[in-house]
């Protein structure tokens, strides 16, 4: 085979007209993970009127005011995720799964006459960026990703696929749509707290939380000409080298490096051995990306191949919403019932401080953001019950987090349901272990609306073990 | 300039000692299960108490109670420090006699003057209720005590 290999450093076109940032990157940062602590994930992670172990620190900051004991602790968790991917009626499955270090935490009371004043610091894995997706159909319409980018770049100009304008006339869809994308990284915070009594059974605390991640984004994507259409027909017209068109194949690769700080304040009012009561303010987060992009296209013929590709670095900031929280926890003779609410106002997702980027741009999506996401409520409900004489806990719960999206279904809702054990030896030490079964729908445009969706019915399964001790 | 904003509200709430919460320090007894006021306990179980409710600074002996190096002074004290002008190469102070209007008496031996030195604040328990001496001229001590004895100026200004 006659390969022939253009290699472009294109221009500025591809990074702002094809990778643009998308209010999908905001979502990554500004949605809420699965949390920090197997007794919390068992319980639904409705543990805003509990906290009253290391995981405050992350749940409600007010609830190291609370404990009166020495803790170190550290938490493991395995994360798997599943998508079964339909495109054009046809099905495929992809997974993907990570193991890290979920938490490790030391909290210290100071010693007091009265009250309480306790410090923590701890590092909190606080949302795993795992996913995948696979995708495989014939696209019967008229349309395609090659049309689609010679609207708003030169690359299928680079790579022989329109005329000598820029125009794709030739490729007209019927194409074999086919890729996969798998994603890897996480957040994580490195926290500071403290909280006090400042009354009689009142806590308040706050946590300062330096944030860091990375994020990688591998997405391959694939048209075929499975069916031979265009076999005699030249791309390019005038072109003899074009006839026989077999392959476009693109490859986009993200990489980013997260960074950023937020504050959490919270409060929480216990009322003796019967209930507790908690409030929460998670003030913006400022992300700061720091965002490679790597880009590589081909086009293969019957005898030719071209290739095309492209990077750059850009950086800018994404801030989040405020979200308030309230909870209440209620024990009825060693029977916990926890509940709580999260209020996000996802329309208040900001891009800010484009390096490498147009201003305008960021605008233009911050605009986008506002009519596209909408305010949602998250609803948390959890129960424990400490089976008597035993010294064991067994949990349950729920998670609720709406699609931010305006108009989704319910379908599209996050849903969990958890469960998981606590053992307690020797009045010293603990351990936990939480299981989460997740699932949602949810769909991706390969480009324009509606030409090439893919719908999709995600499963996700979260393993933690957290083991505490206390001095 | 709002994250400093922040970050200083941050710092004063960590540092912020509420008008609840008394924390120990070093000056004042360990906190016990004795002196101490603990809040309630949310657990009921008795094997969950302990490893949620029982503060660890119960558990260790408390470590030796420590002497502030300044201590406050009492009036008294503060007059006899007034009295005996200290730094003037005088190792040990002397004793402060009050002073009683002069009577003429017969000639007399007069008894022994008390002059053990006394200091700090069993200074002022000393005071000495002896018969007073006779003065005679020269006596550098007693010219210092006529001068101070009134105790107006010192204890109406003291020094801290």
């Amino acid at each position: 085979m006659k390969i022939l290999k253009v290699f472009f450093l294109t221009v500025f076109i591809l990074s702002t007209a094809d990778q643009a940032q998308t209010i999908t990157d905001a979502l990554r940062v500004s949605e809420g993970g699965l949390g920090v602590g197997a007794r919390a994930l068992g319980m639904g992670n409705a543990y805003s009127a509990i906290s009253d172990d290391g995981s405050a620190m992350y749940f409600n900051p007010a609830g190291l005011g609370l404990m009166k004991r020495l803790e170190v602790a550290g938490g493991l968790d395995y994360f798997n995720f599943k998508n079964d991917a339909t495109l054009f009626n046809n099905k495929t499955n992809y997974s993907s799964s990570a193991t890290n270090f979920n938490q490790i935490s030391f909290v210290f009371p100071f010693p007091t006459l009265r009250g309480s004043l306790v410090f923590g610091m701890a590092y909190n894995k606080t949302k795993d960026l795992t996913s995948a997706l696979k995708f495989d159909g014939f696209n019967i319409g008229n349309n395609s990703m090659i049309q689609d980018l010679a609207t708003r770049n030169s690359v299928p100009f680079d790579l022989y696929l329109t005329d000598n304008d820029g125009n794709a006339n030739v490729i007209n869809g019927k194409l074999n749509q086919s890729g996969t994308m798998l994603q890897e990284g996480g957040l994580e915070s490195w926290t500071f707290s403290s909280a006090m009594e400042v009354s009689k059974n009142l806590y308040v605390g706050g946590s300062l939380n330096v944030n860091s991640g990375a994020f990688k984004s591998n997405r391959e994507y694939y048209e075929d000409d499975t069916k031979g259409i265009y076999d005699t027909i030249e791309t390019a017209p005038g072109n003899a080298s074009t006839k026989n068109f077999i392959t476009f194949y693109r490859n986009d690769i993200i990489d980013w490096e997260i960074s950023g700080w937020d504050l959490k304040l919270g409060t929480i009012y216990q009322i003796s051995k019967i209930a507790r009561f908690g409030a929460t303010i998670q003030f913006p987060k400022t992300f700061t990306i720091k965002e490679a992009y790597d880009f590589y296209a081909s086009s293969e013929f019957g005898s030719t191949m071209y290739e095309s590709t492209y990077n750059d670095k850009v950086e800018y900031d994404i801030t989040t919403p405020f979200a308030l929280t309230g909870a209440v926890s209620v024990n009825v003779k060693g029977l916990i019932l926890s509940a709580e609410a999260n209020l996000t106002d996802y329309t208040q997702t900001k891009f800010s401080n484009p390096k490498g980027i147009s201003a305008t741009d960021l605008a233009s999506l911050d605009k986008d953001i506002k009519e596209t996401l909408r305010a949602v409520a998250a609803l948390n409900i959890g129960v424990e019950y400490t089976i008597p004489e035993v010294g064991i806990r067994v949990r349950g719960g729920f998670v609720s987090q709406p699609s931010p999206y305006k108009g989704d279904p319910s379908d599209f809702n996050k849903k969990y349901l958890t469960g998981g054990v606590g053992f307690l030896a020797d009045e010293t030490l603990a351990i936990d272990v939480a299981y989460a079964h997740g699932w949602w729908k949810t769909y991706g445009d390969n480009y324009g609306t509606n030409l090439s969706r893919i719908y999709q019915d995600i499963t996700n399964d979260k393993m933690l073990v957290t083991f505490s001790y206390r001095f | 300039m709002k994250a400093f904003k922040l970050l200083a509200f941050v710092i004063l709430l960590f540092g912020f000692q509420g008008c609840y919460t008394v924390i120990w320090t070093p000056d004042i007894d360990f906190p016990t299960k004795d002196n101490s006021d603990n809040s309630d306990s949310y657990y009921e179980e008795p094997y969950l108490i302990p490893y949620y409710g029982d503060p660890w600074w119960y558990r260790v002996p408390p470590p030796p109670t420590f002497t502030p190096l300044v201590k406050e002074r009492s009036d008294e004290a503060t007059k006899l420090r007034n009295g005996s002008e200290p730094g003037r190469g005088t190792p040990e102070r002397p004793i402060i006699i009050e002073r009683t209007p002069v009577v003429e008496q017969p000639v007399t031996t007069p008894p022994p003057t008390v002059s053990q030195p006394v200091t700090g604040e069993d200074a002022s328990a000393k005071k000495t209720e002896s018969t007073p001496p006779k003065r005679e001229r020269g006596d550098s001590s007693n010219s210092r005590d006529t001068r101070n004895n009134d105790g107006s100026r010192s204890s109406d200004t003291p020094r801290r």
